[in-house]
C-alpha cells in the first residue's frame, strides 16, 4: 500500500467507514495476528489480541501521524497488548521461571553456542520448527518480540525500528543478542549437537 | 581469529539482508576462512527458517469479528451522545426546580494550560468560579453566542421553569441528528437568558472560540443553541476509561458536528486541550474550514456512561 492509498484509507476510516476499516483490518492482519499469536502463546489470546489493536487503533487514529508506516503503528500497538495481556497473566498466576536479563550484560558470553554438523537441517523439520517456538517462549519479552516481529512477521530492520522506537544499530545488536540467547536455549535443550557439551547433554537429554 | 561477537552480529544481519554491499563483500571474505562462522551461519539461517515457517493463518472471526464490533463501537458512541445530550438537559432543569444557587459557569477562556486543561472539570468546581472568569476577561471579548451560552448557565436559581422538560430533549436530538434548525428558538431559553444576562452579567466569560465546560450544569441546550447561532462546527468531548486528571491520552474521544445537524466525524484526540483541539482539526480535518466554532461542550466517562466529577 502506498503513502496516498495509506492516507486516503486513514482518512475514510476516521470517517467511520466500515469498508475501509475492513481493509485495514485484512492487509495487517496476518501479521498482527502472528505477533499476538507468539506473544500471548494461545490462538484464543491473540485473537482478542488482534482485535484490540484494530479497535485501538481506530479509536487512536487522530494520533497517526503518518511519520511511521501504518504497520509499524499497528504492531505496536499489537506489541504493547501483548506485552500488558502477558503481565495480567503474570499477575494472575506465577508464571514459569524466565530470566529476564540479557545475556551479555550479567557477564555471559553474547555469543552464538559452537555447533558442529549441520544445524539448519534439523531445525527446518517440523519437530526442530516446534523446538524453535518453545524455546522462543523462554526469552524475555522483548527478545521475543524482536525475534517475532523480524523473523515471523519478516520486518525490516527500519520497520522493526518504528515499531519498537529502536535506532537501526540497536535493532541490529538486539535481533542478534536475542538469537544468541535463543540459540544457547537450543543447546541447552539438546537440540542440536554441540560438541563441547555432548557429554553434558547426552546426561540429561529428553526423549 | 579475530573478534567473534563482531562477526557474528554480522552474520544476524547478513542472514535478514541488512548488511551494506561492502559489509557483505568484507562477511564473505571472512566466511571463507572460518569455518566457525560458516556453522553459526547455518546455526541461524536453520533458525530464522524455522521461526519463518511458524505463521499462522488468521481465524476467519478476526476480520469479521473486528468489522463487527467496529460497527457496535460507533452505533454505541452515537446512541451515548444522544443520552449524553437528554441528561445534560434533565440536569439543568432539575438544578432549577431544586433552586440551586447560580452554578459557576464552567468555563475559561483559550489561553488555557495543559495541566489547567486535564485537572479543570474537577478544579473549577471546587475552586472560585471568578479567578477563572476574571483571567478569561481579561481577554478579548466574548463572542455574542458565547456569552449567551455562558449566561443561561449561570442561571440556575432563578426563574427557569420546567418548561424545557418535554420539549428540549426532542429538540436536542432534532438539532443533531434532523435538520430542524428552528428547534432551539422556544421560549424558555430566551428567558432565561434575559434574566442571567440581569443577575449575573459578569459570567460572560468566553474569551476565544474555544471553551472547555465540565459536566457539571451544563446547560446543553443553550450551548446547542449557541453553536447554531454561530453556525460553525463543534465537538463534543468523552473521556472514557480512566478518570481525570490521570488522564490518557489515548482514552479521549471526540465527536465533531456540524450545525446543520448531521454528526460528522468521531475522532480520537490525543492533545487535551484547547489548542490541541485547534491544531488538530485544522490541521488535519478541516483546513480553513474550522475557523473558530471549536467548543468542548463534555466529558463523559464512556465506560460508566456517566459524567466525570
Amino acid at each position: 500500500m502506498t503513502k496516498e492509498e495509506e492516507a486516503r484509507l486513514v482518512q475514510a476510516i476516521r470517517a467511520g467507514d466500515g469498508d475501509a476499516f475492513e481493509t485495514l483490518v485484512r492487509e495487517h492482519q496476518t501479521r498482527v495476528y502472528n505477533l499476538a499469536l507468539r506473544m500471548t502463546g494461545n490462538p484464543e489470546d491473540a485473537l482478542d489480541v488482534s482485535q484490540e489493536t484494530f479497535l485501538k487503533a481506530w479509536r487512536t487514529l487522530g494520533q497517526f501521524r503518518g511519520d511511521c508506516s501504518l504497520g509499524s503503528w499497528l504492531y505496536r500497538i499489537a506489541s504493547n497488548l501483548s506485552i500488558d495481556l502477558l503481565r495480567k497473566a503474570k499477575r494472575r498466576q506465577t508464571e514459569k521461571l524466565v530470566s529476564l536479563e540479557d545475556p551479555g550484560e550479567d557477564g555471559r558470553p553474547l555469543e552464538l553456542p559452537d555447533v558442529s554438523g549441520d544445524p539448519q537441517l534439523l531445525l527446518e523439520r517440523a519437530e526442530g520448527r516446534q523446538a524453535v517456538l518453545e524455546c522462543l517462549d523462554q526469552l524475555p519479552r522483548e527478545q521475543k518480540l524482536i525475534l517475532v516481529l523480524r523473523d515471523v512477521n519478516g520486518l525490516s530492520y527500519e520497520e522493526i525500528g518504528e515499531t519498537m522506537n529502536l535506532e537501526l544499530g540497536t535493532v541490529k545488536s538486539r535481533i542478534f543478542r536475542a538469537r544468541a540467547r535463543l540459540a544457547n536455549v537450543l543447546a541447552e535443550q539438546g537440540t542440536f549437537d554441540r560438541p563441547t557439551a555432548s557429554k553434558k547433554l547426552s546426561k540429561d537429554r529428553r526423549g | 581469529m579475530e573478534d567473534h561477537g563482531y562477526w557474528q552480529e554480522q552474520l544476524s544481519a547478513f542472514v535478514d539482508g541488512e548488511l551494506s554491499p561492502e559489509e557483505e563483500a568484507e562477511l564473505r571474505e571472512h566466511l571463507e576462512g572460518c569455518a566457525g562462522c560458516r556453522s553459526a551461519l547455518a546455526l541461524l539461517r536453520g533458525m530464522t527458517g524455522a521461526l519463518a515457517s511458524a505463521e499462522e493463518e488468521p481465524p476467519a472471526a478476526l476480520p469479521e469479528g473486528t468489522r463487527f464490533l467496529f460497527e457496535r463501537e460507533k452505533t454505541d458512541r452515537k446512541f451515548i451522545l444522544k443520552r449524553w445530550r437528554f441528561t445534560a438537559i434533565a440536569a439543568v432543569v432539575c438544578l432549577a426546580l431544586l433552586g440551586f444557587g447560580t452554578q459557576a459557569p464552567r468555563l475559561f477562556g483559550g489561553n488555557t494550560a495543559k495541566t489547567e486543561a486535564v485537572s479543570a472539570p474537577m478544579a473549577i468546581a471546587d475552586e472560585s468560579p471568578t479567578a477563572s472568569l476574571m483571567e478569561a476577561d481579561e481577554a478579548e471579548p466574548a463572542p455574542a453566542e458565547a456569552q449567551k451560552g455562558a449566561t443561561l448557565r449561570a442561571s440556575g436559581g432563578g426563574m427557569p421553569t420546567p418548561e424545557p422538560a418535554p420539549q428540549a430533549p426532542a429538540a436536542a436530538d432534532s438539532a443533531v441528528y434532523g435538520s430542524a434548525n428552528g428547534a432551539w428558538s422556544g421560549e424558555t431559553p430566551a428567558e432565561d437568558s434575559g434574566e442571567a444576562q440581569e443577575n449575573s452579567p459578569d459570567t460572560a466569560a468566553g474569551t476565544s472560540p474555544y471553551y472547555m465546560y465540565s459536566t457539571e450544569g451544563l446547560p446543553g441546550y443553550a450551548i446547542y443553541q449557541e453553536l447554531e447561532n454561530a453556525g460553525g462546527w463543534y465537538c463534543v468531548c468523552f473521556v472514557y476509561g480512566e478518570m481525570l486528571p490521570s488522564i490518557r491520552e489515548d482514552r479521549i474521544c471526540v465527536a465533531l458536528e456540524s450545525p446543520e445537524g448531521q454528526e460528522r466525524w468521531k475522532i480520537p484526540l490525543s492533545v487535551f486541550t484547547k489548542e490541541g483541539l485547534r491544531e488538530q482539526f485544522n490541521e488535519i480535518y478541516y483546513g480553513d474550514q474550522l475557523s473558530q466554532e471549536v467548543l468542548v461542550i463534555g466529558i463523559l466517562d464512556m465506560e460508566e456512561e456517566k459524567w466525570l466529577p
